[in-house]
């Protein structure tokens, strides 16, 4: 499993230190989205980067639809590398699904966490009674019916709007990762992704974390990143950003650098 | 002979049923005669969860995509069902089972019947029918009636032409945790259960997460259903028994407690009796156990009965429940501390909820297809309500199928509608609309088509935003404004520059081979074939008052003013920046901003020694000015702008002319960029030294690029008086790193880059900038590399290498100039008071004043005791000057002096890297200047001895003076802020006239106390803007 596994998801281990750092991707990138937040962090961690197993940079074949129906199918890879690594203690920063990802992770095997950086995270995109996710069953049914129709044209639309349109540069990393992804797949993480509710189990969550929330973040409302610190089991801080976009990595590598930088345990 | 549909639907389960009557409808639809297998292969894949074709997906060939396969599938399936005979009597409202499906049916309620798994089941279903008179059938599963269909030989030739074959689907069907609908999940949270379930402690699921639900129900099904593949082997032949409604009663109170006690031996008994690997217990939602009406002690009881039967049934009983949300298990828990180890738990979070593929891709993308072919795969309209109640849905497909019709062509129709509207719209297609639906949460579509004026309005509004975004991330405008500025430029000798062919075609090549580098992935086609025929499509040269620069590099033939000093042209070769930006390549692609360096310093073998000449003229025009004038004359204006530290500003000048006339850089001839060092305290001398030095050398402070690479956040009054004088500040919230800036900035125009604290730069930063120091190019992240020549770098570091550590609060610092720098400006006020002591210069006074004694308490209590290790002589009444030391009174905001410390342990634990990196690169720099800590207690004992003259002249005699160290602070801040004739002035004006009131309205002789203090938190709110000192000083 190990070697196989550490290949096909594209494991890259950077960097020199004692303490290990991983960089998960979230939905719509790959490894490479961390590109610019990756030097500030070298010299004094060992860096493990991997590709989810939707990324447009692993072979679509590696993608079981029937094992990828839920992120515990996702947290068994993370946690394969992990251990095929040798990983005994790691920070774990994770965007937007890899922050879900994390969040299970860390409830499976908590021992493994000492930390959890959580970028744009949110345990349900779905509004409910008193919750406010953010999206409606309806809205992502017409989301997912123009994936459907013309993925390119979507994602050409959703690039800016995720990334925040001031920034072209990330806005055309974004689009270049997102358009990668097959786009059979791409809807079926949607699926998954919107088909998840972690708001339950985030009392599980003994490991501390810390939120990083952009002001305005198309996919994640800011109120969720209080309801997460709210519910999270461990003790856990906000950090708020003061830009906008889901992808602060991308538009903003310098802040966020320095967010995470306050972040890590010391 | 054929079958009527009801008798064939007698042979089937509902879900199966469901599916002959949708294939039944496509027969009557189609005018066929009879309902084939055909029929029921579009049926079966038009399923809302279609097992069918999901199985298809799976085993799809590789070789193309699901996509294309199943376009192949429907086309063969459309072209062998237009060969069957329709039927010559018109529709039938129920074209009745052919032979062949018929036979197919058969054949899989034989199968089911043969399955020895099943045997049981059909026993005990027999038992249960002898009662009625019917004699019981065997109800083909839908499973099972793909199985069958898919033996059908026409049927497989139909997938076989589609490249899928029989064979692999029926394995696919087969496949574990594929056997009911929406199988996939739960599948997978089945096997994590049945994991748990095989474990030796710990061993008893309970299902947390809001969707707990699904996850439940589907594992039950499975164990129920016996379906093979998904549970560990060791669980072979579970039973379930679910208790949940009789723990729900009986916690309720409309149980009894025997009632119960006799349904639990029933459940021994059946643990004892059990033939497989044993029973499941399900007691449910732990919610009915939190509830307000919950009877405790039957709780109790339940709870401890079900203790008790693990306990004696531990290997063949498992228990399993479930909790939406932690906090319903952390009640429970409450309630019972030890549940966890009593029941012998285990929490396995769930955290999917329904997830059926029927929605998704594959249907989806046969339906997008088949509408244009006559929708002859009935369409659910809403997958929801279909996939949750299937009577409900088949009921409306016979009953509205016109109606269902209407809906598939009304959204057919939108659909083509959309498309047109794509196609109208050549570069923003129709993502907009999705853009619209997710910002807009949800514009109907319907609407959006309708509106399509509105549409285009904003599709237009967008482009607009598009183009301004990028011109404005373009490199194209810096360009300009850089080569304007730097041709601009009023330097008299300077006149410009001849581009030879040679370098011109250097310049394209290079522009193409950088452009490639800055954007290797995007792989966008912005190849720059020619440098000049980018610069003429840049838009920004379409502007009439911006320099053409191709001509001007062309025709600009103009000489260098003779009698300059030729060593300066020997040694010191500029580098000719042209940044050039290719424009805009394709519709929504901004255009790749490409600053090319024609790096003419290191092209030295290029022939053409006048042109190096001639550039090196023009870049060094600025600095030359400098070098020009009497450096006398530099360190004295320098001196008369900074006010103090004259050492380190002549050593400042001396490395420059250094530099200058010696041309021994240590980078060698070729660099004309200096680097410094200033180390030391005095921050604010640092900076106006940098500031001085843009307008002295440079002609404006436009020249003065500032970072600070600590990224402190700025609140204090020197940091706001500092904003407004730096033009070019960096701050962290930009997008883009401190890197790209400066890189920016420096292509700009040459400057003094002030970096502050470059100590506490991130690694990234500290690695460009030992790379410029090193090279003399800059390189940003991207890996665009551009000159840095003429460029003054300045760097501070707080960091002494005498003292070889950092400046810490255990050094006895008389009065830090952090303290100083976040001084406040408060309102001041007078107090006279009597001091009956006759000798009112004793030890006494030292505690006479209960202002500042207090305040210290307060001090000392909100930052912690860290001040009180700070020794001050600030305390500037006049016994001060006896050396009685006082801790001072800082009015430091308690979380301020905590994030210094914070800062500084931070700092410290990573010292060791520093110190390295620091001495590398300092090694790398033309020099170090020193700067000696600002001499506050110098400047506060002429501000006292200035105050003291004033209140002197005004009372006429000596009266015992105290100025609260709150007051001294701050006119020590404005004096170093601003200057001390500010402070001077002040005290002429403001305080005498307060003493001057003081006077008229109380009576001072030799032996009152005037005691000068502040009024606590009583900004004065009437201060300028950037003045400490008050306009008023109040009298009490």
């Amino acid at each position: 499993m190990g070697h196989s596994l550490l290949e096909a998801l594209n494991v890259r281990v950077v960097g020199s230190g004692e303490k290990i750092l991983v960089l998960a991707h979230g939905f719509g990138t790959d490894q490479s989205a961390w590109q610019r937040i990756l030097p500030f962090f070298v010299r004094d961690h060992r860096v493990v980067l991997y590709d989810l197993v939707c990324a447009g940079s692993v072979n679509p074949d590696y993608f079981d639809f029937g094992r990828y129906t839920t992120l515990d199918a996702y947290v068994d890879d993370l946690l394969n590398i992990l251990d095929a690594l040798g990983v005994q203690r790691c920070t774990y920063v994770g965007h937007s699904v890899s922050a879900m990802i994390g969040i299970l992770a860390a409830i499976r095997r908590p021992e493994l966490f000492i930390k959890l950086i959580l970028i744009g995270a949110s345990p349900r995109f779905l509004n409910d009674k008193d919750y406010h996710g953010g999206f409606e069953q309806g809205e992502i049914e017409k989301v997912f019916s123009a994936m459907e129709a013309n993925y390119e044209a979507w994602v050409n639309g959703f690039a800016p709007l995720a990334v925040g349109a001031d920034v072209p540069v990330a806005v055309r990393e974004f689009s270049r990762t997102l358009f990668n992804m097959r786009p059979d797949i791409t809807l079926f993480v949607s699926r998954v992704v919107f088909n998840s509710d972690f708001r339950g189990v985030l009392g599980l969550v003994k490991v501390p974390c810390s939120i990083i929330q952009t002001a305005k973040d198309m996919s994640v409302p800011s109120t969720v990143a209080y309801y997460m610190k709210n519910h999270l089991g461990g003790r856990t801080t906000v950090h708020p950003l003061n830009i906008e976009g889901h992808l602060p990595h991308l538009s903003a590598p310098n802040l966020l650098a320095q967010v995470l930088r306050q972040a890590l345990p010391k | 002979m054929p079958t009527p549909v009801n008798a064939a639907r007698q042979c089937l389960t509902q879900e199966a049923a469901v599916a002959l009557d949708e294939a039944v409808a496509v027969a009557r639809r189609r005018g066929h005669a009879q309902t084939t297998s055909m029929h029921m292969v579009s049926s079966l894949l038009s399923l809302p969860s279609s097992s069918l074709r999901e199985a298809c997906m799976r085993t799809r060939n590789n070789a193309y995509s699901t996509r294309v396969q199943f376009k192949a599938l429907e086309l063969s399936l459309s072209v062998a069902l237009d060969r069957l005979p329709s039927s010559q009597a018109g529709k039938i409202e129920q074209p009745p089972v052919s032979n062949s499906l018929m036979a197919a049916i058969k054949r899989s309620q034989a199968n089911q019947r043969r399955q020895p798994e099943n045997f049981s089941y059909y026993q005990q279903q027999q038992q249960q029918y002898s009662s009625c008179s019917s004699v019981p059938i065997v109800k083909a599963e839908l499973q099972n009636l793909i199985l069958s269909i898919l033996d059908d030989p026409l049927v497989s030739r139909v997938f076989g032409e589609a490249g899928f074959r029989s064979y692999d689907i029926k394995t696919a069907t087969l496949r574990p945790g594929n056997s009911f609908h929406s199988p996939h999940l739960f599948g997978y949270s089945s096997r994590r259960i049945g994991e748990v379930m095989m474990k030796n402690k710990k061993r008893n699921p309970l299902l947390l997460g809001v969707s707990y639900g699904d996850a439940l129900k589907s594992f039950l099904e499975i164990v129920r259903r016996k379906i093979d593949g998904v549970l560990p082997v060791g669980l072979s032949g579970l039973t379930v028994i679910c208790v949940k409604d009789e723990i729900l009663r009986f916690v309720n109170g409309d149980l009894d407690q025997d009632s119960f006690r006799l349904r639990l031996e029933e459940v021994e008994r059946m643990v004892e009796n059990a033939v497989g690997s044993g029973v499941v217990l399900n007691f449910g939602d732990l919610k009915v156990f939190c509830g307000d009406v919950v009877c405790t002690d039957g709780l109790r009881y339940m709870v401890s009965k079900l203790t008790g039967l693990l306990q004696i049934h531990g290997g063949k009983l498992w228990l399993i429940g479930a909790a939406a949300t932690h906090e319903i298990y952390f009640k429970f828990l409450n309630k019972f501390p030890s549940i966890e180890d009593d029941w012998d738990l285990q929490i396995l979070p769930i955290t999917s909820l329904t997830f059926s593929m029927g929605g998704s891709y594959p249907r989806s993308s046969l339906m997008e297809s088949f509408v244009p072919l006559g929708g002859f795969f009935s369409m659910p309209s809403d997958t929801n309500s279909a996939l949750s109640s299937s009577c409900h849905y088949v009921v409306r497909c016979h009953l509205c199928n016109e109606k269902c019709e209407q809906e598939v062509k009304a959204l057919s129709d939108g659909g083509s509608c959309d498309s047109v509207l794509e196609q109208s719209q050549s570069s923003l297609p129709s993502w907009f609309q999705i853009a619209e639906y997710s910002k807009q949460n949800g514009v109907a579509d319907l609407k959006a088509k309708d509106d399509r004026l509105s549409l285009n309005a904003k599709i237009s509004g967008i482009q607009k935003k598009w183009e301004s975004i990028c011109q404005h991330h373009h490199y194209n405008q810096a360009f300009t404004k850089g080569y304007t500025s730097q041709f601009g430029h009023p330097f008299p000798r300077v006149t410009g520059f001849q581009v030879t062919q040679e370098g011109k075609e250097n310049a394209s090549k290079d522009s193409s081979k950088q452009s490639n580098e800055s954007s290797p992935e995007q792989g966008s086609n912005n190849v720059i074939s020619s440098l000049s025929s980018d610069l003429w499509q840049s838009p920004p040269f379409k502007e009439p008052n911006t320099l053409d620069v191709q001509s001007k590099t062309n025709k600009m033939d103009l000489l260098s003013k003779p009698g300059e000093n030729p060593s300066n042209f020997d040694s010191e070769i500029g580098g000719l920046k042209l940044s050039a930006s290719s424009a805009g390549i394709n519709n929504c692609r901004t255009p790749t901003s490409v600053t090319t360096d024609l790096g003419l310093g290191s092209v030295s073998a290029c022939t053409n020694k006048d042109f190096e000449k001639h550039v090196d003229q023009t870049h060094m025009g600025s600095l030359q000015q400098y070098k020009v004038n009497d450096p006398k004359a530099l360190y004295k204006s320098l001196v008369e702008r900074v006010g103090l530290q004259e050492e380190a500003i002549y050593a400042v000048v001396e490395v420059i002319t250094q530099c200058q006339t010696q041309m021994i850089g240590l980078h060698g001839a070729s660099r004309s960029d200096k680097w410094l060092n200033f180390r030391g305290p005095d921050r604010l001398g640092k900076r106006k030294l940098g500031l001085a030095m843009a307008e002295m050398l440079y002609g404006s402070t436009d020249s003065f690029i500032f970072v600070d690479l600590s990224f402190q956040d700025e609140t204090t009054h020197s940091d706001a008086l500092w904003n407004l004088q730096v033009m070019n500040k960096y701050n962290v919230s930009m997008r883009g790193t401190v890197v790209d800036y400066l890189v920016e900035k420096v292509t700009k125009r040459p400057s003094v880059v002030f970096l502050e604290n470059v100590d506490k730069a991130d690694l990234v930063v500290q690695n460009s900038l030992f790379h410029a120091a090193k090279t003399g190019r800059f390189m940003d992240l991207s890996g665009r590399e551009v000159s840095i020549s003429n460029c003054l770098f300045v760097v501070t570091t707080r960091f002494n290498k005498g003292i070889n550590c950092f400046f810490s609060g255990n050094e006895i610092v008389a009065c830090s100039e952090e303290e100083i720098l976040l001084v406040k400006g408060h309102a001041m006020q007078i107090w006279i008071g009597c001091d009956l002591n006759d000798d009112h210069t004793s030890e006494k006074s030292t505690q006479s004043d209960p202002i500042s004694v207090n305040k210290r308490k307060l001090t000392g209590s909100s930052s912690q005791g860290r001040s009180t290790d700070r020794i001050g002589i600030l305390d500037m009444s006049k016994r001060a000057h006896k050396g009685v030391n006082r801790y001072l009174d800082l009015n430091l905001p308690a979380d301020a002096s905590e994030t210094l410390s914070k800062e500084e342990t931070e700092t410290e634990s990573s010292s060791e890297n520093l110190k390295s990196w620091l001495e590398d690169f300092e090694g790398q720099l033309d020099g170090v200047v020193v700067f000696e800590p600002f001499d506050f207690e110098k400047l506060a004992e002429r501000l006292i001895k200035d105050v003291k003259e004033c209140s002197n002249k005004i009372f006429g005699f000596e009266c015992s003076l105290e100025i609260e160290s709150n007051v001294m602070q701050q006119l020590l801040a404005a004096a170093y802020l601003f200057d001390i004739t500010k402070v001077d002035e002040w005290i002429q004006r403001v305080l005498k006239q307060g003493f001057v009131k003081a006077i008229g309205k109380y009576s001072i002789d030799t032996r009152s106390v005037v005691k000068l203090l502040t009024c606590d938190g009583d900004f004065s709110e009437d201060q300028q803007a950037g003045s400490l000192l008050p306009a008023g000083v109040i009298l009490n």
